[in-house]
């Protein structure tokens, strides 16, 4: 229990995958600018990254990883190059069904999250996070610690920003660093922040 | 041609998949003998910096080739502390045998690893062990060079891990592995004395990396793991008769 | 032919990174030192142009349900067979590159010229087009990269270029320095080119009491 703890704080704080691994910037800075968009934006890529990342941790010390399939009597093959394509498949397949399954039974969820779900297919942050699960090595549940942490991190991270940039709007900043200029500017100093605490090691 | 027919789909998907995987298949197939060959070539460069073989500035793969085939490895069987036979030493890879002895469920119990003599003039000068053990986030390997004492560290290297980029990947920081330089293992009783810890005085410790601690004291961790009684300690001992 | 009236334009009108706003992640977390940006605007540039090629010259075949599909599938293809390629002839960048090469995949830029640009063009004008928003997208890793790594460490390729004395800026050793150096990139093209410049969200004219009588 404690060690799932630790994942999950872990890769919510010191390895931020929006703050720190600066993934998922494109969709980060593009739909921040107000809090509600981005509220339904977080609760997305937590849906999907504690679909994506489990499933995929499976399917990778399953059939991938070196002597994986010794179980198929191969245990020489080591197929692990197979798993940016793989990933990225099931990812894709995984948010499809998950659009197909919202629109019959959650409805108003599916509102919400609008045009960000099939958007998240090739977001960053998401293959990301099940690669970086693969080079941690961690074991199932492991890999659902860490969905929970790098989902509820980004979620985090967007909306602390898209708050930020609400209050900007009021702001006498120069026509040259408008928007996209500042947006970068504020996300370096939050980057920064997290920067700070990555030094603790829990 | 109306490509959105169901029969026409399956011909482009076929045909798109056909080629991907041809180009995937034989990129991987020409190229993994030279990606094996360079994992080779980064572990045997971390054998000789571990011993002080690799001299500062550009360094080729010749000459790193030709200063390992120098040392003496010999594989180690750690349950009868001695020199094992039958094994082809300087190729003999324990780790990644390890993974798939481990895959497969083959473990046998027998422990064998390679070590890594470098002799002068036919005397034994320093031995380079190979180390891993949990770090925080993923294993640590490395290797500690012993000098011929076989009881103060003449080097030590941490050349492959997972752990936090920036924070504890700082064991490979120079400066600090510098600090392992010349600490003694145990003491003269025998007793295992090596620690990384939080103020470190004597010739027995190591200090912690501040902000990368727990990362730090896991390298202290295995080092003491694998030369105490557990691991080397035995085999080091039977060599250290054996060469008086 | 529009090949050469097309080439230095885009890099600053149209650039992927200050202007279409794609292919972040990769140029924030990997401009640490100029060595491994080289290697990965090289990669990048070459997955795009096998990207958009392949896709300009598949665009008659595509049917529209499984386009999607299949541009990730070469994409992703593609990105395996260059990440093989740099474990082979680059380790050392392979492993300060760790996942992002992968992530050339999930790389908007790249998917994102594919589909609004070589699934409506011919083949030729879709491999400019990949030069153009390639030679674009490295410009700017490339500066980043070097002014991170001359001020954070004094050297460029890891050649010391500034004498000891020179203070090394820690602060460029971390990735969020990227984001300051390339906010700051941005005012400077907004300000050099002022119609890429947005407008404030709310104005700043205080009411006077005249108008409002």
């Amino acid at each position: 229990m404690a060690e799932f703890f630790n994942i999950v704080m872990h890769a919510m704080v010191v390895e931020n995958l929006a703050l720190v691994f600066l993934l998922g910037m494109c969709t980060f800075i593009a739909v921040s600018k107000r809090v509600s968009t981005a509220i339904g934006l977080g609760i997305a890529v937590l849906l999907v990254q504690l679909i994506t990342v489990p499933i995929n941790n499976v399917i990778y010390h399953q059939l991938l990883a070196p002597g994986a399939l010794s179980w198929a009597g191969l245990p020489a093959t080591d197929l692990s190059h197979l798993r940016f394509i793989t990933f990225i498949g099931v990812i894709a397949a995984l948010v499809q069904i998950v659009e197909l399954v919202l629109e019959r039974y959650f409805r108003r969820l599916q509102d919400a999250l609008g045009i960000f779900l099939p958007l998240l297919t090739v977001n960053c942050a998401i293959l990301g996070a099940s690669l970086l699960m693969v080079q941690r090595e961690y074991d199932f549940v492991g890999s659902v610690a860490y969905a929970v942490g790098v989902g509820a991190g980004w979620a985090v991270a967007v909306i602390l920003f898209a708050a930020i940039r609400e209050r900007l709007r009021y702001s006498d900043i120069p026509v040259g660093m408008q928007g996209l200029g500042m947006a970068f500017i504020i996300t370096g100093f939050l980057a920064f922040g997290f920067a700070g605490i990555s030094g603790i090691e829990f | 041609m109306n490509v959105d027919t169901v029969p026409r789909t399956l011909l482009v998907a076929a045909g798109v998949a056909l080629f991907c995987s041809a180009m995937v298949s034989l990129a991987v197939h020409y190229l993994r003998p030279l990606q094996v060959d360079m994992q080779l070539l980064d572990r045997n460069r971390a054998i000789l910096e571990a011993a002080e073989l690799l001299p500062t500035g550009e360094v080729t793969d010749r000459d790193i080739v030709s200063r390992y085939l120098n040392l003496d490895a010999r594989v180690v069987d750690l349950d009868t502390a001695w020199f094992a036979g039958g094994f082809d030493a300087r190729s003999y890879d324990h780790w990644r045998l390890r993974d798939d002895v481990e895959a497969a469920g083959a473990d046998d119990g027998k422990r064998y690893v390679p070590v890594y003599l470098v002799r002068k003039a036919g005397s034994l000068e320093k031995i380079v062990l190979p180390v891993d053990g949990s770090g925080m986030w993923s294993t640590i390997y490395g290797y500690v060079a012993l000098r011929e004492d076989l009881n103060t560290i003449t080097g030590v290297t941490f050349h492959r891990h997972g752990e936090t980029p920036g924070v504890g990947d700082r064991i490979q920081d120079e400066t600090w592995l510098a600090t392992w330089y010349g600490k003694r293992i145990h003491d003269e009783d025998g007793a295992m004395r090596f620690r990384v810890t939080r103020d470190a005085t004597g010739p027995y410790e190591v200090d912690l990396i501040s902000g990368a601690s727990v990362t730090a004291e896991a390298t202290g961790e295995l080092v003491r793991t694998w030369l105490g009684d557990a691991g080397y300690g035995p085999f080091l001992e039977k060599l250290d008769e054996n060469e008086r | 032919m529009r090949f050469d009236k097309r080439f230095p334009g885009p890099i600053i009108d149209d650039n992927p990174i200050t202007v279409q706003i794609l292919g972040l992640c990769s140029v924030l977390a990997v401009s640490r030192s100029l060595e491994p940006a080289l290697i990965m605007a090289a990669a990048v540039i070459a997955v795009l142009i096998y990207s958009n090629v392949a896709v300009s010259a598949l665009r008659t075949v595509m049917p529209k349900s499984i386009r999607l599909i299949i541009e990730v599938t070469l994409v992703a293809s593609a990105v395996i067979v260059v990440d093989e390629i740099l474990k082979a002839y680059a380790p050392e960048a392979s492993r300060v590159l760790t996942i992002f090469v992968g992530l050339i995949i999930t790389n908007c830029i790249v998917l994102g010229r594919a589909e609004s640009f070589a699934m409506h063009n011919r083949v030729l004008p879709s491999l400019a087009d990949a030069l153009n928003n390639g030679v674009g997208y490295a410009a700017i890793l490339l500066f980043i990269a070097a002014t991170r790594e001359l001020l954070g460490n004094g050297s460029l390729l890891n050649v010391k270029v500034l004498p000891d004395a020179f203070p090394r800026n820690d602060m460029m050793q971390y990735a969020p320095s990227a984001f300051f150096i390339l906010g700051l990139v941005v005012w400077a093209i907004r300000s050099w080119h002022p119609e890429q410049a947005e407008q404030p969200a709310h104005s700043a004219e205080p009411l006077s009491y005249q108008e409002v009588r």
